[in-house]
């Protein structure tokens, strides 16, 4: 079999691009050959055409590239930090910007897959785009690099700020995505949610003054400098003062007639102050506990993800209505998750949102405090580090049953972040799953793993084989509530339907036959190098495993000890337990349990929920378990 | 979008009043096809609401129509139509908005009160005035002035079912129909005017008129179209 997993050994987890002699001499993309080395970009031949060429580039990369390497050409896109290696960063030295255009050509063209033997460990995300971008459309790209690099900054920055100069800027760097006229109907918008904002209605979901109200002049520098978390605007911090100021009269311009009403009715809004904040004590938990269950849990739910009651009539995608935030990843906070932050967030609200203000006609400052207090008891306070090493504990006997024995609380946790797939086939710009926690354990014959992810909808067939926990509204007081055996005979019978689409979540093994230096494409391997998929889908509720050759191309595995599955559902979190026997025909054989031996292993999750199906699901790079 | 109607005006010879001003007064209909408002079932709240409730969003008894916002504008309106803004009432009760629809010149006060057992977040979805929402608990109040003519969303975001509108009108002639489609705005000073119609559902129709010192009856029909389709943000 020739499977040498050195024992501890310690898999390549940094990248470095491919040296010049790793460069092939040629390449075949549609059929035409390219020898790399005389190949050189025909655009630059049309100076006359170069505003042209980037500005066509620049609606290519914002439809395909941005994602990964972000809207600064620095690899710090949306999904800079769901994959390793991260996105490049065109402005680093040694980035494609030194190197010949037909590297960069090569780059694009064939992606991660097209990488050399020596890169393989990496695995890389970046996409082959020689089925969707022509020739062409390539180096219109690289042109719009190129030309991005060379000039980060809007040219002649002015001595003094003012529309005009805020125009420019605009329309340089910000009009992709809001519009030419800040109608937020940019190139992409339809592919990001949150969409980028409508500017001319003059009404901010982040501010220091009241719900509705025009924000300050200082809160619009804050959210240029700021930028808005886990979301595609970035932060503007580099742009000089200057240019930042006179996008500012921009802002005020777009939204004039709000902005100009206050003005002529001298009615500038007043920032709210936050106060000094109190102590933390467990008491104010308690109290922002009980408040947060009557104030929050309705859109938020119970434990803070999103799941409330409420949100079936608030949430609505296609018209931006987006999701209660889920409490419990403050790091997707776009105002920030001090409780100073937290505080303002409460008293002014989101405008434009379901998000309320919480008013001090009837909340006292502790109040608001408590409920700080207790919203961060949600959640890790950082964001949980990412190991490419998931260590699989070692128990004797028999392994922890279902998803609630407590013995997982012994076991490790591991976080691990997924990506939409938007490298291949049909693509999911915005996924609900974009993280999940693993447990593994193994007693030397069977292995189980505990996989728990967030997911604010389930799939309401499972009520009828499982535990489902609902989040509930918030409590009435006693007399008002009604008990489950009051409600109408025809609401506690209604047996649950199933959702169109399942939720569904897999496991994908390298293999069985694929060396540690050679693991299989991560997108379910391919042709000649397939994975093992352990595959749990809600409905029919069940576990089973395959073999993929690639996305869509998978065939059920037969003559295998049976792959057990147990799952439960509770306040917009999945918890999974898939359990197997392993034996000889598995990519993670029981040889491979010996102490420090390797199982290389990657997640992907749908969310049926959000009509996710197929190739449209989010995808984790490879990981690799470590036996105990 | 303003639509055409049929426009039926009967001048009725009455003695003249001394003041140049006449009452507008007449009859609003559709005679599209309505079905029976949707009845809503409150499920878990059925001990803190009433167990069920009516959709209002299009209350038409024998082809009369109830909450059209009737009002004046044109140039006339702007010169001739004044009056100091006023104090409105809208209370969260039973799980519905009372009223369901308020109509208050700009510059006027809403008070929000709660009566209400539970907790009821109420959000506006206004373009000219600022939006509100504030999550309001058992017997909070709060008042909101409303700066700008526009038709204003009520809504809650706990209970889907609860819906209002605040039609704030330029001026302070208007008038909102009554369960028999009929309105009346009094002592209109003479002039040229537009007077328009507006229904949450039905849309928005209007038409030019001439006020003299003498009553005139308007019997309006809103035409069977697609209704007008309101938006959010
Ligand atoms: C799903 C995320 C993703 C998307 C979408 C994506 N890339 Fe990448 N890209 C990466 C990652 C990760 C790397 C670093 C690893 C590597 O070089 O393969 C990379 C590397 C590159 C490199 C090579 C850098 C070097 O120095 O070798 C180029 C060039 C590049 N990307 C261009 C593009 C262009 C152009 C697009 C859009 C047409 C694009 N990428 C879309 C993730 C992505
Ligand atoms: C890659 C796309 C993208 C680019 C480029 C971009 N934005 Fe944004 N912007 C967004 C998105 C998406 C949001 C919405 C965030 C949300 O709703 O939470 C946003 C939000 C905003 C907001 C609003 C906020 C609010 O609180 O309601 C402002 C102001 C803004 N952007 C200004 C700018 C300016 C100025 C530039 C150029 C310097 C710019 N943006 C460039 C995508 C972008
Ligand atoms: C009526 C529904 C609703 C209620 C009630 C509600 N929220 Fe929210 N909340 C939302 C929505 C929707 C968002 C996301 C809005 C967006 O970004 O477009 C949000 C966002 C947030 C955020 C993220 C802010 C940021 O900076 O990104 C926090 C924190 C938050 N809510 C806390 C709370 C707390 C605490 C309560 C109770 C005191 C509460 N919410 C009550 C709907 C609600």
């Amino acid at each position: 079999m020739g499977l040498a997993f050195a024992l501890g050994l310690s898999p390549a987890w940094g990248f470095t691009p491919p040296a010049a002699e790793d460069v092939p001499e040629s390449i075949t993309v549609r059929g035409k050959t390219h020898t790399l080395k005389d190949l050189t970009n025909p655009l630059w031949a049309q100076p006359e055409k170069i505003p042209e060429f980037v500005r066509q580039g620049s609606d290519l990369y914002f439809k395909h590239c941005v994602f990964c390497h972000g809207d600064l050409l620095n690899g710090e896109g949306l999904l800079a930090d769901r994959f390793t290696p991260r996105p490049a960063n065109f402005h680093t030295k040694d980035s494609i910007f030194d190197r010949p255009e037909s590297y960069a050509f090569w780059r694009i063209m064939k992606g991660g897959p097209g990488l050399p033997q020596k890169s393989e460990p990496w695995n890389s995300v970046m996409p082959a785009w020689e089925d969707v971008l022509s020739e062409q459309d390539v180096w219109k790209i690289i042109v719009f690099i190129f030309d991005g690099v060379a000039n980060p900054l809007t040219p002649d920055t002015p001595q003094e700020a003012s529309l005009e100069r805020g125009r420019v800027v605009y329309e340089d760097k910000c009009a992709i995505c809001h519009g030419p006229e800040g109608a937020g109907d940019g190139v992409s918008a339809e592919q990001m949610s949150p969409r980028p904002r409508n500017l001319t209605k003059g009404q901010y979901k982040i501010r220091s003054t009241p719900f509705g109200k025009i924000p300050t002049d200082d809160d619009l520098h804050a959210m240029l400098v700021h930028g808005y978390p886990e979301t595609t605007m970035p932060s503007w911090r580099h742009l000089p003062e200057v240019d930042l100021q006179s996008l500012i009269l921009l802002l005020k311009e777009f939204g004039k007639k709000k902005f100009e009403r206050a003005v002529k009715k001298n009615k500038m809004p007043e920032p709210v102050v936050v106060p000094e904040p109190p102590q933390f004590t467990l008491e104010s938990v308690e109290r922002g506990r009980k408040l947060f269950l009557q104030n929050c849990s309705g859109c938020h739910g119970v434990k803070g993800r999103g799941d409330g009651e409420s949100t079936k009539k608030i949430v609505d995608i296609a018209t931006d209505a987006i999701r209660p935030r889920n409490l419990s990843q403050p790091w997707t906070f776009r105002r920030g998750s001090r409780r100073e932050d937290l505080f303002m967030t409460l008293r002014t609200g989101l405008s434009t949102t379901a998000m309320p203000r919480f008013s001090d006609r009837i909340h006292p400052d502790q109040n608001i405090w408590d409920l700080v207090h207790y919203v961060q008891t949600l959640s890790l306070l950082l964001k949980p580090q990412v190991h490419k090493n998931l260590k699989m504990t070692r128990v004797e006997g028999a392994l922890p049953q279902g998803p609630e024995d407590p013995r997982w609380q012994q076991i490790t946790s591991f976080f691990v972040p997924l990506g939409s797939q938007i490298m291949q086939g049909e693509k999911s710009y915005f996924t609900t799953v974009n993280n999940l926690w693993v447990e593994a354990v193994h007693n030397g014959k069977e292995i189980a793993l505990r996989i728990r992810w967030d997911d604010p909808t389930y799939d309401p067939i499972l009520e009828s084989v499982t535990k489902v926990v609902e989040s509930p509204a918030p409590p009435l007081p006693p007399h008002l509530r009604v008990e489950e055996d009051e409600e109408e005979e025809h609401l506690a019978a209604a047996s649950p339907e199933a959702a169109q689409f399942p939720d569904a979540l897999a496991v994908q093994l390298a293999g069985p036959e694929s060396a540690l230096d050679n693991l299989p494409y991560l997108l379910n391997g391919d042709e000649s190098n397939p994975v093992t998929l352990w595959k749990w889908q809600s409905n029919p509720n069940g576990a089973r495993q395959f073999t993929a050759r690639g996305m869509g191309n998978t065939s059920p595995i037969e003559n295998t000890s049976p792959l057990n599955s147990e799952v439960i559902f509770e306040y917009g979190q999945y918890s999974l337990v898939l359990k197997k026997k392993l034996d000889q025909t598995d990519p993670a054989h029981p040889d491979r349990l010996l102490p420090g031996s390797i199982i290389p292993i990657a997640f992907n999750a749908w969310d049926g929920g959000m009509k996710e199906t197929g190739t449209r699901r989010s995808v984790s790079n490879w990981f690799y378990l470590i036996a105990d | 979008m303003l639509r055409t109607l049929t426009f039926i005006t009967l001048l009725t010879a009455l003695p003249l009043s001394p003041a140049l001003a006449g009452t507008l007064k007449g009859t609003i209909h559709y005679n599209g096809a309505v079905a029976e408002p949707p009845v809503i079932d409150t499920g878990k709240y059925k001990k803190a609401c009433p167990v069920e409730l009516k959709d209002e969003s299009l209350l038409v008894k024998d082809k009369a129509v109830k909450n059209v916002v009737v009002w004046l504008s044109g140039k006339d309106a702007k010169k001739k139509l004044k009056g100091k803004p006023g104090t409105y009432t809208l209370d969260q009760k039973d799980c519905r908005y009372e009223p369901h629809v308020t109509v208050m010149t700009k510059g006027s006060e809403l008070e929000i009160l709660s009566s209400d057992p539970i907790n009821h977040n109420i959000h506006t979805y206004s373009f000219d005035n600022d939006p509100i929402n504030i999550m309001f608990t058992p017997g909070q109040e709060d008042v909101q002035a409303f700066e700008e003519p526009e038709p204003v969303k009520v809504e809650c975001d706990l209970h889907a079912w609860m819906k209002a509108w605040v039609f704030v009108t330029p001026n302070p002639y208007f008038s909102l129909s009554r369960s028999d489609g009929t309105f009346e705005i009094p002592d209109v000073p003479s002039g040229k005017y537009t007077l328009n119609f507006w229904h949450e559902k039905l849309g928005e129709v209007s038409q030019k008129i001439t006020v003299g010192d003498d009553p005139q009856e308007i019997n309006v029909e809103f035409p069977d179209l697609t209704p007008k389709v309101t938006q959010k943000h």
